[in-house]
């Protein structure tokens, strides 16, 4: 009898035993996805990768986007004449936009006209759950060539289960700066759905100047004309997001509307403060994710983006003299100066397909197609009389547009790619995309990459990647425009990567990491000549390293900081035009009691040399230093202060050769900003 | 000027430390399901509560009261039979208290003194302990879950052959050993 209790209770133990390690390894694979998605292994993946999480950042007292990217090793921040911020990586080609890819939640956001994505440079830290960047050319997202980096912003729509479902915050800075935002997660049975929005308004504007006229460049006698004074950068900007999620089928919608100061000038002439430029941006995309079997896994998304450019500005002042656009062999005096509404509106269609499959050994083998279909659908252009006999308004939308109406493009992309983990400590990726699109041949961009695991703290990679950059609408179809000329016949930017990194792991917080690079860039396009027309006119060779360290000095003392460094010759043997060799940037956070922190957090960027041809000083070197305050309540309610450039730091973007020759002024001063946030 | 005053603000602002959130999840998920492995878990409970301690210095209270928050979600309701109970206990209290009836300790960061006193003081009493760090398991801990490529479980060897725990045979093939 006991023999037989004893037996029944063994079996009873171990069959109880048992669920609890069936549920044990259930948590291992969910906590290992989760960290797989989130990139918490980021030092396992297949790329050179930073992740910054948004609460760490919202302790910083950082408040956009923009202000964390400046914070990645090897990332610039630069400006155009319309003050449009885009970030800038290890130096490769400042000038021009579309070298890197934003994606939100998965959804490309570039927009057509400029290929970049400076509406949501603004985006509310709050409203960021992680910052992934990936540096170089990049293939995590199979059928999109990243070139010179890509970043990757989640926003809490993406949910596994954490306490924060649901945020409110309102803010108040200098500058008049008012803004506010929410996102909330809500449960319907199994549908979930997430909503976002903020708003955010300023009077931003900076005291620039003389502006192109002083170059010379539109003739002598305009000269006198030139200004300096106040270029407008103030911001209204609004969006609104919604997810759906029902199984396996998702729904992502966005509607960004971006209206901005006009900067320095459309012409690279000081505009009044009213005049503007919108740059909305909006999205809608479905996909469905389906496992077919054990092994297989099925991904469709299908989508629509829109994108426009709207100008309404005063580009030319009273009594210009210019030749007649229409008879060049006559010279016009515009008495009235020149206005002008500009407007073009764009639209991509895309799809994407991929099935991946693991029941091959220890490899994940993914295979699929991107197809995407853009154009511009509407094209407005009204100005002034261009022939000068009147200050009357025209509509040259059909005679003289400023964009090519009929641009467009399809562009096909094949994958295939294979994730190998030939042991415990060394995995493989290799794969390859073929792009042929309406206006270049096939294109074939392999890549390469393994990750040597040393020991549990000690790990390699390296890899070899190829890709390209399809020229931007505005490289390519810009018309009838003096100081943007637009090139049809200009091929893709090319560029080859090799990349190592050493990445020594203190402990599960604190690391090491060395990252060395080398760039070949190819047919790299601008318009800095005298004809301002897009060329594919220099290569380049860029290589340098960055350092990148986080670690407790000892169990209080945290100190994260990054150095880089880069350095390279265009084909024609002439130095880096325009790039900051060094740069280093760095955070430090107090914890003064369990509810109150402080932050210090600065950035150094080094002198930058200009064209051999531009005969300017260099762009002098500066270190910005912020600070922040962050106070939770006990009811979850955080109370955050931030001030900005503390000691009142000049910082300037590099304006190109013949347009300001004091290039364009960042920001004003010291700025502060006050934040009241409820995670509810 | 801008280069004394950044140096003051550089020794000044220097003290926190911040937490990997999905590691906290991670480990206050899979923490309490590991005591469930060990075959001699009854003669190890004074009664049928498991009562689970986050230890933690006082600056890192938030983050406690997050763990306890998970625990709480997943496990207020008991597990595998047996009642749970999570509390927070600061470093100093814990080792001034000579009463307490504990039988999992969860400790978060700390310097190296206070750790080696809380292992000096769970030793030989069948006292399930669990890191945050899996450095610190050195100290006298038994067990760290750590994200790497994946998740992974590690057991200190010689924390496991001096005590009485006798863990289902499972465990063993998903974890892995070190020992210090």
């Amino acid at each position: 009898m006991v023999k037989r209790i004893a037996v029944v209770a063994s079996i009873s133990i171990t069959l109880f035993a048992n669920s609890w390690s069936e549920s044990l390894k259930k948590d291992l694979r969910t906590f290992s996805y989760i960290a797989d998605i989130s990139k918490e292994n980021e030092f396992f993946q297949p790329h050179i990768v930073s992740v910054y999480k948004g609460y760490e950042l919202e302790k910083l007292g950082i408040q956009t986007l923009q202000e964390a990217l400046w914070l990645v090793p090897g990332v610039d921040i630069y400006s155009n004449n319309l003050g449009a911020i885009y970030p800038v990586f290890r130096g490769s080609n400042p000038m021009a936009f579309g070298q890197t890819k934003l994606f939100i939640d998965g959804v490309l956001v570039n927009n057509l006209f400029g290929d970049h994505y400076t509406q949501y440079m603004q985006m509310p830290i709050e409203l960021i759950k992680r910052i992934e960047v990936v540096r170089g050319p990049g293939s995590k997202s199979e059928g999109v060539n990243a070139y010179a980096g890509s970043i990757y912003v989640t926003t809490y729509a993406e949910n596994f289960g954490e306490f924060e479902c649901n945020k409110l915050f309102v803010k108040r800075g200098s500058e008049l700066y008012r803004g506010g935002g929410f996102y909330t997660n809500h449960h319907f049975g199994k549908l979930r759905v997430y909503t976002e929005f903020y708003y955010q308004q300023d009077d931003k504007s900076v005291y620039s100047g003389p502006d192109m006229l002083y170059t010379g460049y539109l003739g002598e006698v305009n000269k006198h004309l030139a200004k300096s004074g106040t270029a407008p950068l103030w911001l209204k900007n609004y969006s609104l997001a919604m997810t759906l999620s029902l199984d396996g089928f998702k729904l992502q919608a966005r509607d960004n509307q971006y209206k901005h100061g006009m900067g320095f000038g459309v012409s690279y002439l000081l505009p009044p403060k009213k005049d503007y430029y919108l740059m909305p941006n909006r999205y809608l995309e479905a996909s469905y994710q389906k496992d077919l079997a054990k092994e297989w896994h099925l991904d469709l998304r299908s989508g629509i983006r829109h994108d426009s450019l709207t100008m309404d500005t005063h580009y030319a002042p009273a009594g210009l003299v210019m030749p007649n656009p229409f008879d060049p062999s006559q010279i016009v005096v515009y008495r009235y100066g020149m206005y002008g509404f500009f407007q073009a509106k764009q639209r991509a269609i895309y799809a994407k397909a991929y099935l991946s499959y693991k029941g091959w050994q220890n490899h994940k083998v993914v295979f699929g197609t991107r197809q995407s279909k853009e154009k511009t659908y509407n094209v407005v252009t009204i100005t002034t009389d261009k022939s000068g006999k009147s200050g009357e308004l025209v509509d040259y939308s059909n005679s003289f547009p400023f964009l090519n109406p009929n641009a467009k493009r399809t562009i096909s992309i094949f994958f295939l790619s294979d994730t190998f983990d030939y042991s415990q400590n060394l995995s493989f990726y290799y794969g390859i995309n073929i792009e042929k699109n309406s206006q270049s041949d096939y294109i074939v961009n392999p890549k390469f990459s393994m990750v040597y695991r040393l020991d549990t703290n000690n790990i390699i990679k390296a890899s070899y990647a190829k890709s390209h950059r399809n020229p931007s609408w505005q490289e390519l179809f810009t018309i009838n425009n003096i100081t943007k000329v637009g090139n049809p016949d200009l091929r893709p930017e090319r560029v080859h990567t090799l990349e190592t990194c050493f990445i020594h792991r203190f402990s599960a917080d604190d690391y090491v990491q060395v990252s060395l690079f080398f760039l070949r860039n190819k047919n790299l396009i601008d318009n800095i000549n005298l004809q301002h027309k897009y060329l594919n006119h220099k290569d380049q060779r860029l290589y340098g390293f960055e350092l990148e360290l986080s670690k407790m000095l000892d169990i209080y003392t945290k100190l994260y900081a990054n150095y880089s460094f880069v350095d390279g010759r265009n084909g024609c043997g002439t130095p880096l035009a325009n790039v900051a060799k060094h740069m280093a940037k760095g955070y430090l956070l107090r914890q003064l009691t369990p509810n109150l922190s402080a932050s210090i957090l600065a950035r150094y960027v080094g002198d930058k040399h200009r064209f051999d041809f531009d005969t300017r000083k260099p762009l002098k070197r500066y270190t910005v230093c912020d600070f922040g305050l962050s106070y939770i309540f006990a009811s979850g309610m955080n109370l955050r202060f931030s001030a900005k450039n503390i000691f009142d730091t000049t910082v300037k973007y590099p304006a190109p050769p013949y347009t300001y020759i004091n290039d364009y002024p960042a920001f004003k001063g010291r700025t502060y900003t006050f934040t009241l946030a409820w995670g509810l | 000027m801008r280069k004394i005053i950044f140096l003051i603000l550089f020794i000044c602002f220097v003290n926190a430390y911040e937490y990997n959130k999905l590691l906290l999840r991670t480990q206050s998920s899979l923490y309490p399901k590991l005591i469930l492995m060990d075959q001699n878990l009854p003669s190890h409970l004074s009664d049928k509560i498991i009562d689970f301690y986050i230890l933690v210095t006082a600056i890192d209270r938030l983050y406690a009261i997050y763990i306890k928050k998970q625990l709480d979600r997943l496990y207020a309701k008991g597990l595998g039979g047996y009642g749970f109970h999570s509390k927070i206990v600061n470093f100093s209290t814990f080792l001034a208290d000579k009463e307490s009836n504990v039988d999992a300790v969860y400790v978060l960061k700390a310097k190296e003194e206070l750790l080696k006193k809380v292992a000096k003081k769970i030793e030989g009493k069948n006292i399930y302990s669990f890191t945050y760090e899996k450095e610190d398991l050195i100290w006298g801990f038994l067990f760290n879950a750590s994200i790497e490529k994946k998740v992974v479980i590690y057991i200190n060897k010689s924390v496991l052959m001096h005590h009485d725990f006798e863990f289902l045979p499972q465990l063993y093939q998903m974890s892995r050993f070190i020992e210090p």
